[in-house]
């Protein structure tokens, strides 16, 4: 779960009951369905400049020990892949990690 | 261990949306103390629907005309209540901005309230699926200009500049960096602030969703974007180095240019030329 | 016992949001409402009124800035009449739909076209189902207190619904009357600083507001203004009370006069009431039963008072000062369902349209409305259609 979406549920009941149109839940759609292709990182030529990190748009690039991608909701746009200083990233079809595939 | 992201990363933007990465660059310099409010247009998609939101901070969905009244508003009640700690941003398009926003804008500029306009130009009103606002490039397709734009763009950063805006800049996704930079230099100010952000549209002007990042910087490349600021009626341009025959594969990447002319692509590069004179001599002045 | 001031109707609107104790006002200038705006403005630069002032640059950036800032937790307040409230309509169920307790100051004038400066109600019945409470002030007096009143309405969280307050642009807003103005400390018994109790923009309990509803979801939140639309109907009797308490001024949903014995009784809002009553006076001292009944609020419509107030009167001319064209006018519809919800079908209800443009109600235009109601029940005549009862004829 997002840190995010963690953090708001703990606030979320004593914002209830109030009158009138407003949303307390965070959007949590699971994004990473969409994808077709999906960008991996090669650790070896990664030099953690956190480029791609910067440039990812729904932020699911993490720099921890390695750069992480958050497959959950990484929509395959390929900007990270494109951005990438050192060609470390590849895009790589979904279907290779589909359950039984490689 | 990175912070907590203040915009979740599970919304249905299209992929490789500009919009979404502005409005995260954005969040993540302004802080937790940030009130923000969109208008119908691509970026209510944070705002959410139905009982969710991808917003991690305080937001309300205004109408399309009238997002910066909506900013005065909010802007003025936390003067009133002694809250002085926290961040009025405004997240509109081109349409909320050049077009049906601009009363409001200009309204809001000239009294001068404490808030953050950033208005994130993707060339068209493309919530509504990609029809042209004032702000479609010369010779660009929508599907209100299927022959490609007659008009120039407007150049709103010009009409600004004949307002007290505390801060002026214009930006581009093809440097988030410099955008970010900008961002908390709009929030240190007290007045009213502008951001331009060109915006490349991958499901709007027909490119691949990889290319974002790519179009952007060849719009600065080509000074067809340029990069400046305005602070204490001083204005500095942030690169005087491009090529003006990068226009001609900033263009060729896009679908919507696919039937440009030779005739308009020159228009454009003259275009490109007069406004950096224009904003040369600008830079000269001691004060605007 | 407050102070007696000489105001005219917008400025006993001005000194009503005053003692309200209103903390922002977003407003723009428009005939006649002007001099609330500038009374406003008077009072704040006097240093009388502690208040913010935006000047917004249009109505529709009015009521969006108020709708900003009630969400931030301030009490706010505007005003508007004719083009200009028509102008903010896109807004005006943005406030009401996300409950938030804002106060407006209508100062009915005609929308055109024609183009004209001049009272009539179109600009207000342009509005009747945007969901705001709509209370009709008949003179200076009443447009202070109920502005008073409204807030503490609106901002009651069984109602949390924003209210009009409307009066007669010209008859009522430049007409000058010896107003009770309550003192600080007596405006303080009946209403205190406002303390936000619903949505409210806030880092500490960040969420969103106003987005966009699905059809799952949609039904259910008008729903649930409905049932804040029907609590006010309580709540504004309470507040009634508790202000006839304070200040001895008793006003209630609907107001009748010599209605015991009438056989025709005419059913009106606002000014034009004082007119009806002065020509009942006179046609009563000639033997005439007529009688009068005032509607103060017109949202939410007061059924049962209403069909109390009627019991037993077998004709009932309802002057609208719109000219609702295509059909019928808006408060002759709202009497004539209410009759037939409460079983009190069996009368004559006429529709008339007198008024329109700023043209005066005068003590002829009413006498010819009961003459018309006599005739009618002479011949036997039941007209369907609206009769226009000032029209000049050629």
């Amino acid at each position: 779960m997002q840190k995010l979406v963690e953090e708001r549920m703990k606030k979320q009941e004593c914002m209830k009951g109030l009158k009138g149109p407003y949303s307390v839940k965070i959007a949590d759609d699971y994004t990473g369905i969409w994808r077709k292709e999906r960008p991996v990182i090669n650790h070896e030529l990664c030099i953690k400049c956190n480029i791609c990190a910067i440039y990812c748009p729904i932020g699911a690039i993490e720099k921890n020990e390695t750069m992480d991608i958050d497959y959950d909701y990484c929509k395959g746009c390929a900007i990270c892949e494109e951005v990438c200083p050192k060609n470390a990233i590849e895009l790589v079809d979904e279907k290779n990690f589909e359950e039984g595939g490689n | 261990m990175s912070e907590m992201n203040l915009v979740s990363k599970g919304m249905t933007t299209c992929a490789g949306c500009p919009m979404e990465l502005i409005g995260r660059a954005a969040v993540e310099v302004l802080g937790k103390n940030t009130i923000t409010m969109t208008p119908p247009s691509c970026a209510a998609i944070i705002t959410g629907n139905g009982d969710e939101t991808g917003w991690g901070i305080p937001s309300i969905q205004t109408v399309l005309m009238s997002l910066p009244a909506f900013a005065s508003g909010v802007s003025e009640a936390l003067r009133v209540r002694g809250i002085d700690d926290v961040t009025v941003m405004g997240f509109a398009g081109d349409g909320g901005t050049f077009d049906i926003g601009l009363q409001s804008l200009s309204g809001a500029i000239e009294r001068g309230h404490k808030a953050l306009f950033i208005c994130y130009n993707n060339e068209a009103y493309m919530n509504t699926g990609n029809q042209r606002s004032s702000a479609t490039s010369l010779g660009a397709f929508t599907k209100t200009t299927p022959t490609g734009k007659k008009e120039s763009s407007k150049n709103i950063d010009f009409m600004l500049l004949h307002q007290d805006l505390a801060y002026q800049a214009t930006a581009s996704i093809g440097d988030i960096q410099d955008f970010k930079r900008k961002v908390k230099k709009a929030k240190e100010v007290d007045g009213p602030s502008f951001i331009h952000v060109h915006a490349p549209c991958p499901s709007g002007w027909y490119f691949p969703t990889g290319q974002t990042i790519k179009v952007g910087r060849l719009a600065i490349e080509s000074g067809l974007w340029q990069l400046w600021e305005k602070e204490n009626g001083k204005i500095k341009i942030n690169r005087k180095k491009f090529d003006l025959e990068k226009v001609n594969e900033y263009l060729s990447l896009q679908g919507r240019y696919k039937n440009v002319t030779d005739e308009v692509i020159e228009e454009i590069k003259k275009e490109v030329m007069r406004k950096y004179e224009v904003l040369k001599k600008f830079e000269e002045l001691d004060f605007i | 016992m407050g102070d007696i001031l000489a105001l005219d109707g917008n400025a006993a609107i001005a000194y009503g949001v005053m003692k309200s104790k209103v903390e922002l006002i977003a407003a723009y200038p428009i005939t006649p409402q002007t001099p609330v705006v500038e009374n406003l403005s008077s009072l704040i630069d006097r240093g009388e009124f502690d208040c913010g002032y935006i000047n917004v640059e249009s109505e529709h950036s009015a009521l969006s800035a108020l709708i900003g800032a009630s969400a931030t937790g301030v009490r706010t307040f505007t005003a508007s009449a004719s083009h200009g409230l028509a102008l903010m309509h896109e807004v005006t169920g943005v406030a009401s739909g996300s409950r938030l307790p804002i106060v407006m100051g209508v100062v009915s004038r005609a929308l055109p076209s024609p183009c004209s400066l001049w009272c009539d109600h179109s600009d207000i019945m342009s509005e009747r189902d945007q969901g705001w409470i709509q209370l009709f002030a008949k003179n200076p007096q009443e447009a202070l207190d109920f502005i008073m009143i409204a807030y503490t309405v609106s901002e009651d969280e069984r109602v949390l619904t924003p209210t009009m307050v409307d009066i007669d642009g010209f008859y009522v807003s430049h007409l000058t009357e010896p107003v009770n103005v309550p003192t600080d400390e007596e405006a303080g018994k009946f209403i205190g600083k406002f303390e936000p109790n619903n949505l409210i923009l806030d880092v500490n309990n960040p969420y969103a507001i106003n987005n966009l509803s699905s059809p799952e979801i949609f039904t259910e939140y008008k729903y649930s203004q409905k049932l804040g639309m029907d609590a006010a109907l309580e709540v504004i009797e309470e507040r009634f009370e508790k202000f006839n308490e304070v200040f001895g001024r008793k006003y209630s949903l609907v107001e009748s006069y010599n209605t015991e014995d009438a056989e025709t009784v005419i059913v009106c809002l606002g000014s034009m009431s004082g007119t009806v009553l002065h020509t009942v006076n006179e046609l009563r001292k000639l033997g005439k039963k007529v009688g009068l009944v005032r509607v103060v609020s017109f949202r939410p419509f007061p059924k049962k008072a209403l069909a109390a107030a009627l019991k037993g009167i077998n004709n009932v001319a309802v002057i609208d000062r719109i000219s609702a064209v295509g059909s019928m006018g808006p408060l002759y519809e709202e009497v004539l369902s209410c009759m037939h919800q409460t079983d009190e079908g069996k009368k004559n209800v006429f529709s008339f349209v007198a008024g329109l443009g700023g043209r005066d109600i005068n003590e002829k235009t009413v006498k010819s409305v009961f003459e018309y109601v006599d005739n009618a029940n002479e011949t036997g005549e039941k007209p369907t259609d609206t009769i226009w009862i000032d029209l000049k004829k050629e």
